[in-house]
């Protein structure tokens, strides 16, 4: 049982690590791109 | 395509993964031999599928790379080789937990782990390729790389049948060595692995576009 459990709660976290990374550095993405849209707006 | 908690393919993928955890713990039963750490089975070939389908997709998308130089397929190529990377590490980490009380031992030199193992290192070797700021020539060079590493898959797939190996062989020319039970669980594990490659692939490519937006902005700014 113990091998088991330790599986599935291997895949989830490798997999809910990773899909927390790519959010994280998408949030990131995101406010760094409209900083830099308003930047080139002003330029403009 | 709407991400995270807006995302319907993610509430959608949720319902079906507790169907899933449901369906393997209560619905298939547990093999007279091996008892209950034989459902290690279900996760462990459903991300193996996953990382051979991940390279099968990096070597579709470095060939249409190489012949329209599209942006857009060498992110495709790259997101899956991450995927793909991260599903093998599950299958290298749930194969020893089940080899350990079945085998006696973590790991063998079975010919399917060690092709398994060298799938994950042509992974990162991928991934470093196209790491940093990749030029044209790399992206070229890392292109070559993704259709020579799909050799790989067959390899990893037959192993067990051209080699002598210790390792279980499920899927053979005869069939499925499997109780109706068994086969239903491990085709919903396929599934749900599968759509969550899809719904990966997908903020992947999104936050890939993201960067080359940045990138392409800051040039234009400080040019």
């Amino acid at each position: 049982m113990t091998f088991f459990v330790a599986g599935y709660i291997i895949v989830w976290a490798v997999v809910f690590l990773y899909a927390a990374g790519i959010q994280r550095r998408q949030s990131k993405l995101e406010q760094e791109l409209s900083v830099l849209e308003e930047l080139v707006q002003k330029r403009a | 395509m709407k991400h995270g908690l807006k995302s319907p393919l993610f509430w959608i993928l949720t319902l079906i993964m507790l169907v899933n955890i449901y369906v393997i713990a209560f619905y298939a039963p547990v093999e007279k031999t091996m008892g209950i750490v034989q459902k290690v089975f279900y996760f462990h070939v459903a991300s193996a599928w996953v990382g051979l389908l991940a390279l099968c997709v990096v070597f579709a998308a470095s060939v249409l790379y190489l012949w329209k130089r599209s942006e857009r397929t060498n992110n495709l190529a790259l997101a899956s080789a991450e995927i793909g990377t991260v599903f093998i590490s599950c299958t290298l980490l749930t194969g020893p937990l089940w080899a350990y009380p079945i085998w006696n031992t973590w790991w063998t030199w079975d010919p399917r782990l060690t092709t398994t193992l060298v799938l994950w290192f042509m992974y990162v070797a991928y991934i470093a390729l196209q790491g940093g700021s990749a030029t044209e020539s790399r992206k070229r060079l890392a292109a070559v790389y993704g259709i020579i590493c799909v050799v790989n898959v067959p390899l990893v797939f037959f192993s067990t049948r051209w080699w002598r190996s210790i390792h279980p062989v499920v899927v053979t020319s005869e069939g499925m060595a499997l109780t109706p039970k068994m086969k239903v669980a491990m085709f919903l594990s396929v599934g749900v692995f599968s759509l969550l490659y899809v719904y990966l692939l997908n903020i992947r490519l999104k936050s890939l576009d993201l960067e080359q937006r940045v990138k392409r902005l800051k040039a234009e700014l400080f040019a």
